[in-house]
Parts: C-alpha cells; sequence; structure tokens
C-alpha cells in the first residue's frame, strides 16, 4: 500500500474516532446532567486538541516508515481523486450548512426541541455543524480511500 | 458499443530492459500507482504524461495509447 493510501487509512479512522469520542463525550455529558454550554465549549476544545495531536502523531509515523514516498508531491492523478472526493464532501457540507440555515429561520418553532435541550439552540445548531463537518470530512476521506482501491 | 483507451505499456517496458513501473513513474513524473492504473486501463493519463510515455520509448502516441 502506498504512502498516500496509507495517510488516507490513518485520517479516516482519526476521523471516526473524532467523531465517535465527540458523540460519546457529548451523550455521556448529558446522562450524568453535567452538559452546559461551558461544558460544552471545553469538551470542544479538548476535541480539538485531541484531532490536532493524532494527526501530528499518525503523520509522523508514516513519514517514518515511508520517508521516501512522504517527500513526493502530488501527480495529476492523485490531484483528480482529490478533486471528485472533495466535491463529495463539499455537497454533504452544502446541505448541513442550508439545513442549518433553514433552523436559524425557524428558531422560534423548533426551540427547545433540538438534540440538546439543556444548552441553547445556537449551542444546538453548532453541535449540528460539527457533526457535519465531520461527517462530510468522513465522506470526502472514505471516498478517496475507495477511488485509490478501485483504480489499482 | 462503447470505446476503451488501452495501451501497450506494459509491453514497452518488457521490451526495454524489462524496465520496472517504479522507473518509468520516475521517468515521467507521477507516482508508480499512476502507472499501474494506465496501465490496467483504469485511468486515462494526461495529454502531457500520455506524449512523456511515448517519447521515453521512443514512440508515436497512436503506437503507445489506441482508442477502441
Amino acid at each position: 500500500m502506498s504512502y498516500k493510501e496509507m495517510t488516507i487509512w490513518g485520517t479516516l479512522v482519526v476521523t471516526i474516532g473524532l467523531l465517535s469520542y465527540y458523540m460519546l463525550g457529548i451523550n455521556s455529558l448529558q446522562a450524568a446532567g453535567a452538559l452546559s454550554q461551558e461544558t460544552m465549549v471545553s469538551y470542544l476544545y479538548r476535541v480539538a486538541v485531541v484531532a490536532v495531536i493524532l494527526e501530528i502523531i499518525m503523520q509522523s509515523v508514516l513519514a517514518g516508515i515511508k520517508h521516501k514516498e512522504a517527500d513526493l508531491g502530488d501527480d495529476e492523478r492523485d490531484k483528480l481523486i482529490d478533486l471528485k472526493s472533495t466535491k463529495l464532501g463539499h455537497w454533504f457540507c452544502s446541505a448541513t450548512i442550508l439545513i442549518c440555515v433553514f433552523l436559524a429561520t425557524q428558531i422560534e418553532r423548533v426551540s427547545g426541541r433540538m438534540l440538546l435541550p439543556e444548552v441553547s439552540d445556537l449551542y444546538n445548531i453548532m453541535h449540528f455543524l460539527i457533526i457535519g463537518f465531520l461527517v462530510s470530512e468522513i465522506i470526502t476521506i472514505a471516498s478517496k480511500a475507495y477511488l485509490y482501491r478501485r483504480d489499482s | 458499443m462503447t470505446k476503451q483507451l488501452s495501451n501497450t505499456i506494459r509491453e514497452l517496458r518488457f521490451h526495454h530492459n524489462e524496465m520496472t513501473q517504479q522507473a518509468l513513474a520516475e521517468a515521467v513524473g507521477v507516482s508508480r500507482q499512476t502507472i499501474v492504473a494506465i496501465e490496467k486501463g483504469k485511468y486515462s493519463p494526461s495529454l502531457e504524461v500520455a506524449f512523456k510515455i511515448a517519447q521515453l520509448f521512443d514512440k508515436k502516441l497512436d503506437d503507445v495509447f489506441s482508442y477502441q
């Protein structure tokens, strides 16, 4: 397996892990009755720090294993795969944003009936945006992994 | 019937002292995986890469790639 593919699979695992970590964390805070805007924000910072650390570790380990390939840039096929995958992820991300805009316009109707009643509507929309962003990242990376596998 | 792009790269590599995919990839400036995909007909290269491959084997483009 090439360095590029290994990086993609690694990033996919990290991103799925982050989404699970975020969802499980918020759910356990909610179950413990400790969910508030402050705990949510501090948990979000923790997730961001974990994301950066995991990505650095993964990239360093892979670059160490395949240091020769790590120095090579993207060729035309890599760029094409990147373009196709990003387009797919962008579509999902745009859909999430549009849903959030719709929710914002209907805020009086949906207020108090969202996923996290413990926090304000603004935080609920933020929660929805974070999930949408991570899912769109997963779609992008998974489609890259699929396109690399299909053509190899 | 749909037409497909096929090529003779594998054969040409064999006749050029069994040139490896890695060596060809380095010569034309793409990754080995891209050469694998081109050889299998799963990826159609750009004109630039196609010409580079043909020139490397000292062949015309038509001798390397065919669309039928």
